[in-house]
């Protein structure tokens, strides 16, 4: 380990570039600089970088780069001095979606405002006045990972996962929140639900939102579901309120 | 030359789908790279027909699939072996054929393996792309499944005037893989492997059977499973296909090229891109052995698969270019 960055073989396709040094926000942000430098190189070799909230998994061709000289080329990109923004890439865009919480559509919302000690109203309360940042591309397919209600209260993922968790189902676990992409089984509590389309492999962009993004949320009644559904994030892209 | 576009018209198919390399650079949106899972195979049946770069095929996973064509093409058939036959009539894999126009190409009888290729000249078309690639991806529903009816646009074929004449085209079935034995895979060491006694050195001792839960997220391994003993939750990660998880039970789990990007399970192993190719084609019940390797060992694999590859391209290649051209 030096310089904070701990880089490992993970096969003999993929190389891990790991953030070691401060706190998890410092380690975060380390990360997004790699990538968005990574983004700049282009180097033909690698052929994607998988971003979580403290490492970076860079896939290769090994037939083109052997893995020690990726490993001293990443070293030297994650641990250059940095004369970036501290939060480099794009502007930070917004975006506050239609969530229907609780009942069918979010049957673990008691269950989490009890963990808060607080009644399901202020909990709904609570978690539409928020922005959440994304922190990261999660499973299923590119789902926004970001930031949960709070330090201070982790929520348990359910001792049995489900088989079938719906696409647009709003989680939380830990101190993380996620909004599920598509159809995918999870062991996430679920406390309320989106009719917005995420993803879609049939645009020419797999998503609207990026790590660095923001999303916020608004109640509304089974009546207003209809009005939204088949929008997709775009349509809830907001100036920030 | 003729520029008419030439279709496949599919007879039979139940588990078959439009396949190709897959999408690597969906690993920055957090979208798995799916593609074929023998992707030796895939790319090998490419440079049987001469074509420069690899161009969608058909994936059939053990079961029947019949094409029929309306011009005739230059065809190969790659993968598990399987009875192959051209109008009726018994031909070759790993061998670039001419399909008259009009005749069946039927694979069936799928064994030792799981899954054939068919590959034409010039590829075959239809269906949509996302990120550049046609293959399926199960979590989006993306991707085309081969359904009888369906017509595929394929060629171009008018380049080769191959009606009513036949070509001996070579046969050329990949020699036997070096360095490892028929059913033994390359590991490479997994970043996890700390939080197991031994560390999880038993993961080498024994053999491991072949699951039926098994498809393009992720293959099932019965055997002895290496005890954890450091219980710490581990923060989401992105994992390479091919890592080889420890989700607890009584069963490894081996991530394909359809893996969800992040996941906390520990990694023990990491099961190197050549042996991945042979991973795809074992069946439920089969047994195979993990063997641990270096990097530099994964890499000649590698090395070794690609310059198969490649030599066989450049030689069919040539081949197809002597063919005569029809038209002026």
């Amino acid at each position: 380990m030096e310089g904070g960055v701990h880089i490992t073989s993970q096969g003999d396709s993929a190389v891990r570039v790991r953030f070691t040094a401060g706190d998890a926000e410092e380690r975060w942000r380390g990360v997004r600089r790699l990538v968005s430098r990574l983004d700049d190189l282009r180097l033909p070799a690698i052929s994607g970088v998988a971003a979580t909230y403290d490492s970076a998994l860079v896939e290769f061709d090994s037939l083109s780069i052997r893995p020690e000289d990726l490993k001293a080329l990443l070293r030297y990109v994650s641990t250059q001095d940095s004369c970036t923004p501290s939060m480099p890439g794009h502007e930070p865009q917004y975006f506050r979606v239609p969530v229907r919480y609780g009942g069918q559509w979010g049957p673990d919302l008691g269950l989490v405002a009890d963990l808060f000690g607080e009644t399901e109203e202020d909990l709904i309360a609570r978690h539409s006045a928020g922005w959440y940042l994304v922190r990261c591309f999660g499973a299923p397919a590119a789902s926004p990972m970001m930031d949960g209600l709070g330090d201070d209260v982790s929520v348990p993922r359910r001792a049995d996962p489900r088989v079938r968790v719906p696409g647009g189902s709003v989680a939380l676990a830990g101190v993380q929140s996620l909004i599920y992409s598509v159809n995918a089984p999870g062991g996430w509590q679920l406390i309320g639900r989106t009719p917005v389309e995420l993803v879609s492999a049939h645009r020419d962009e797999v998503c609207a939102y990026r790590p660095g993004d923001f999303v916020g949320y608004f109640p509304i009644t089974d009546e207003e579901w209809d009005d939204y559904e088949g929008l997709t994030m775009e349509d809830f892209r907001v100036e920030r309120g | 030359m003729s520029s008419e576009a030439s279709t496949a018209t599919v007879v039979e198919a139940i588990f078959a789908a439009l396949q190709d390399a897959g999408r690597p650079a969906g690993a920055s949106w957090g979208i798995a790279a799916n593609g074929a899972l023998d992707q030796f195979s895939y790319h090998y049946g490419n440079a049987l027909v001469g074509n420069d770069r690899s161009l969608p095929s058909l994936e059939t996973v053990m079961t029947d699939l019949v094409v029929r064509f309306d011009r005739a093409v230059v065809a190969a058939v790659t993968g598990a072996s399987a009875k192959v036959t051209i109008g009726g009539l018994p031909a070759r894999m790993n061998q670039a054929v001419i399909v008259p126009a009009g005749a069946d190409l039927a694979v069936r009888d799928i064994r030792g393996g799981l899954r054939c290729y068919v590959s034409v000249f010039g590829g075959f078309h239809g269906g949509n792309t996302f990120l550049g690639s046609v293959a399926p991806d199960r979590t989006l529903r993306f991707g085309l499944d081969l359904v009888p009816g369906m017509t595929l646009g394929c060629g171009p074929s008018g380049r080769l005037d191959v009606s009513g004449h036949e070509y001996p085209f070579p046969v050329l079935d990949p020699p036997p893989r070096p360095l490892l034995g028929h059913a033994e895979l390359g590991v490479l060491p997994g970043e996890n492997r700390d939080l197991f006694e031994n560390q999880a050195r038993e993961l080498f001792e024994d053999e491991y059977v072949m699951t039926d839960k098994t498809d393009a997220v992720g293959s099932r391994l019965q055997g002895r499973i290496p005890r954890r003993f450091d219980k710490r939750e581990i923060l989401s990660r992105a994992l390479p296909i091919g890592a080889i998880e420890v989700p607890g039970g009584h069963e490894l789990l081996i991530l394909n090229r359809g893996r969800g990007l992040s996941a906390g399970y520990p990694v023990i192993g990491v099961v190197c891109t050549s042996s991945m190719n042979v991973l795809s084609q074992v069946r439920p019940g089969e047994r195979v052995r993990f063997v641990p390797i270096t990097l530099e060992t994964a890499r000649r694999l590698r090395f070794w698969e690609a310059e198969i590859i490649r030599s066989t391209r450049e030689r069919m290649t040539k081949i197809i270019d002597s063919v005569p051209v029809t038209g002026p």
